[in-house]
């Protein structure tokens, strides 16, 4: 919804600029590919690609919509083969993110969370300190469980209102203000520390070659982030240490109280919520010991809630982001599309000598990627950028240079370090709450920007850990 | 508003209009083979055309098939041509694959030199100069001939109490070519005593029971135009007949010999007359090439087929010497007697 209002605000010049270049670009693509020796596939291909890129660019439609334009029009022009086109409604990924959603779904609708803020509140230490940790902390806990960051934000808001408005301060208050950034860090700031973490993670999880999938469970690949997140993590202490200092916030206890009150005894659902999240958290431990697939652990939990009725049809239909699980799957066959018809390696074929010179040792490796990340970002936004630089440059990498997963990982935290708003989805469900309650986005903005620096620093310092684990 | 409504409604007419005509304009090509879908030899071109375009969506294939061994009558082949050449001038394709020379010869060689289509020949046992091939501009293709030198060499090899050979086939158009390449090679050390064609089933038993008059050995071609006073003789059926009653063993020159119960043969690769002929017609369409800009093919792959426990029967004092029998078996060319190919 907060996508679609973005949408609407977006300026009419800008959007009429957009599609008449969304109908100008791709006849002249198809003028200039035409002159070439490519294939029909090929050809073709590029023209829908550009028309894609086009609606990615100028945020013209919804953000699932050009990656299913993608796959309809590869399909009726037959470009892939059918497995390849409509590979991601068949990968682990999609099944993950489904799993995951579903859960997510149970876990907003019983609004355990907003209890539980309220009761942590009401036990909480009168200061800003204990209270950005206790945000913070609950972001990052959700963050393994709830794969969609706006799922997140959609759970833990409720949460910093609750206590914003038990605190009686106001928007934009420095109190207020560092209380949303901790309840930002923790909800955004660690996503790509764990495997569940985005659904990008997933999506560029599911490219990975298959060995290293098989290497990377979700408790290696939290084993191979923990420098990266250990650094972040330092950096954001010396943040509230000494850009958000200490302040004494008296809560109300009888808002809180009455709050709770309204909420009345535990529900059925709020039970089951509890009861999820423990058998994803066993199900994340046996996947990792035993190599057992996560996806279809967590579908069978998924299941498991559907048969016991706790995940009703209704839920199932109105609150699970069927757009987005459509976008994931789209996004994912795009991808093996331009694996399979080499696009990666074409695209990058007249670049290739400066590529290579930026790939003779990691941290040249890591500079060239996160700044080529971070450029594109601007274009295309942070999940499009994401998936599309993934494939793009994993023939450039060499095993004994930077690893695919190293890859992937740089680009997803490079993504992240967004510089304006427009480019990140998260940042618009930002901009839809800031229509409805006043709060202070520039603050994100600013956190955000310096968070860029401190991503690009973390990875730098993470080298020598990789080596270490035999990871680079 | 209204100007995003009317971009968007100018955009998506472009688009479906741009998907509608891509689609049109997809590459086609119309296959056309001389006979019909069933027989082993179709078969396996088709395989190998259909494993090559697995991942080529995009190029729409159509086959005819004219069944000229059922059917060898000259009327009904004219007929046929005629139908094959119909749908082609309507359809529009970009490539037309030719299989053997009955689709040569009344469907291909009426597009020689057409610029709205290229050719790509396989299966042809004639020079490709009598369609008038030969430095036509659209044309290219692979030639289908017997692997002389390849069977000489197993006949020594695996069979070397046999000296006389003796050439038994239908008298299709196809037989008629390749008996011209039988009369042609040089047979030394071994000695070519008759060549005999025929479609009628009386004529071929006479020729059959008089064999060992002639030679050690028939080397068998084609046999899928034989009729009994009018009736179509099925292979099945005369190879049965033909292997009861033959006083020398017998060896095929296909594997659809041993597939109708032959003991051994020693083959022109179907597969290879499919694969050549698609990689060409793709080559085409990739390259946009014209056919006469690629040179014509001359087949290189040969084939060994056997057939247990029959070809100790037909051959007790011989055994399939292991490289032939690895060969036939790891190109899954190797028949038990409940015909199924291991």
């Amino acid at each position: 919804m907060y996508a679609l209002q973005v949408m609407k605000n977006t300026t009419i010049n800008v959007r009429s600029f957009g599609w008449i270049l969304a109908i100008v670009i791709p006849m002249l693509v198809y003028f200039l590919i035409k002159q070439t020796p490519h294939n029909y596939a090929f050809q073709h291909f590029l023209i829908i690609f550009s028309i894609a890129a086009i609606m990615w660019m100028f945020r013209l439609v919804h953000e699932s919509i050009p990656p299913l334009f993608i796959i309809s029009a590869t399909m009726i022009l037959g470009i892939v083969p059918a497995d390849i086109a409509l590979s991601g409604f068949i990968s682990d990924a999609f099944f993950l993110t489904f799993s995951l959603f579903g859960l997510a779904a149970i876990i907003i609708k019983s609004g355990i969370f907003k209890r539980l803020s309220i009761m942590m509140c009401l036990n909480a230490p009168q200061n800003s300190t204990r209270l950005q940790f206790f945000l913070f902390l609950s972001g990052l806990g959700l963050s393994p469980i709830v794969v969609a960051q706006i799922n997140r934000l959609d759970i833990l808001m409720p949460a910093y209102k609750e206590t914003i408005k038990a605190a009686k301060l106001t928007d934009g208050s420095q109190a207020a203000t560092s209380l949303l950034i901790a309840m930002y860090a923790g909800t955004i700031f660690f996503s790509e520390i764990f495997l569940t973490g985005k659904t990008s993670n997933i999506a560029i999880y599911s490219l990975l070659p298959d060995e290293i999938r098989h290497q990377f469970t979700w408790a290696y690949w939290l084993l191979a982030t923990a420098v990266t997140a250990a650094v972040m993590l330092i950096f954001l202490f010396l943040l509230f240490r000494f850009v958000y200092k200490k302040q004494t916030i008296i809560l109300d206890r009888n808002i809180l109280l009455t709050e709770l009150q309204k909420l009345g005894k535990m529900t059925e659902l709020e039970w089951i919520s509890i009861f999820s999240i423990m058998a994803f958290i066993l199900a994340i431990i046996i996947s990792s010991f035993f190599r057992i697939g996560l996806c279809w652990l967590a579908f069978a939990i998924l299941f498991s809630l559907m048969t016991y009725g706790s995940l009703s049809v209704e839920v199932f239909r109105k609150d699970i982001n069927w757009s987005f699980l459509f976008y994931i799957a789209g996004i994912i066959g795009m991808m093996h599309t331009i694996q399979y018809l080499h696009i990666d390696s074409w695209a990058f074929q007249g670049l290739a000598p400066s590529v290579d010179k930026f790939m003779t040792n990691p941290y040249t490796a890591i500079v060239f990627i996160f700044i080529l990340v971070f450029l594109v970002c601007f274009i295309l936004g942070t999940i499009p950028t994401t998936v599309l630089l993934f494939p793009l440059l994993l023939p450039y990498v060499h095993s004994d240079i930077i690893t695919p997963w190293v890859l992937a990982f740089v680009i997803l935290m490079a993504a992240e370090a967004w510089w304006f708003t427009y480019q990140s989805t998260y940042q618009l469900y930002f901009d839809y709450m800031n229509q409805q309650e006043k709060f202070d986005k520039s603050a994100i903005v600013k956190f955000n920007r310096c968070y860029g620096l401190i991503r690009f620093i973390a990875l730098l310092l993470s080298v020598s850990y990789w080596k270490y684990l035999g990871i680079l | 508003m209204k100007r995003i409504n009317a971009l968007v409604l100018i955009f998506l007419i472009l688009i479906f209009s741009y998907l509608i005509i891509a689609d049109i304009k997809k590459p086609k090509i119309f296959v056309v083979h001389s006979y019909s879908p069933e027989y082993l030899w179709v078969k396996k071109i088709n395989n190998a055309i259909n494993s090559k375009l697995q991942d080529k969506k995009y190029v729409t294939i159509h086959y005819f098939y004219m069944d000229s061994k059922h059917h060898p009558e000259k009327n009904y082949l004219e007929k046929v041509g005629k139908k094959a050449r119909d749908l082609i001038y309507s359809w529009k394709p970009n490539v037309l694959i030719a299989c053997n020379d009955d689709a040569q010869n009344y469907v291909a060689k009426y597009f020689v030199n057409d610029p709205s289509i290229n050719i790509v020949f396989c299966g042809t046992s004639a020079d490709p100069s009598i369609y008038g091939y030969k430095n036509a501009k659209n044309v290219t293709g692979i030639v289908e001939n017997i692997p002389f030198d390849a069977a000489k060499q197993v006949f020594l090899s695996q069979f070397p109490q046999f000296k006389k050979v003796l050439h038994i086939s239908d008298g299709s158009t196809t037989s008629q070519y390749v008996n011209q390449e039988f009369l042609r090679y040089k047979w030394q050390p071994l000695k070519l005593t008759g060549s005999f064609l025929t479609n009628d089933f009386s004529q071929w038993k006479k020729h059959i029971l008089g064999a060992a008059r002639y030679a050690d050995f028939i080397y068998l071609t084609h046999y899928h135009t034989i009729r009994d006073q009018g009736r179509y003789v099925t292979p099945q059926e005369l190879i049965k007949w033909t292997l009861a009653n033959s006083p020398i063993p017998i060896i095929g020159s296909f594997e659809f010999f041993v597939a109708d119960g032959g003991p051994f043969a020693v083959t022109v690769s179907a597969t290879e007359q499919g694969e050549v002929a698609i990689k060409l017609a793709l080559e085409i369409i990739e390259s946009q090439k014209q056919g006469g800009e690629i040179p014509i093919v001359q087949n290189k792959v040969i084939g060994i087929s056997s057939r247990q426990p029959r070809f100790n029967h037909d051959f007790p004092h011989n055994k399939i010497q292991g490289i032939y029998y690895s060969f036939a078996r790891e190109s899954g060319r190797h028949y038990q007697d409940d015909n199924k190919s291991i």
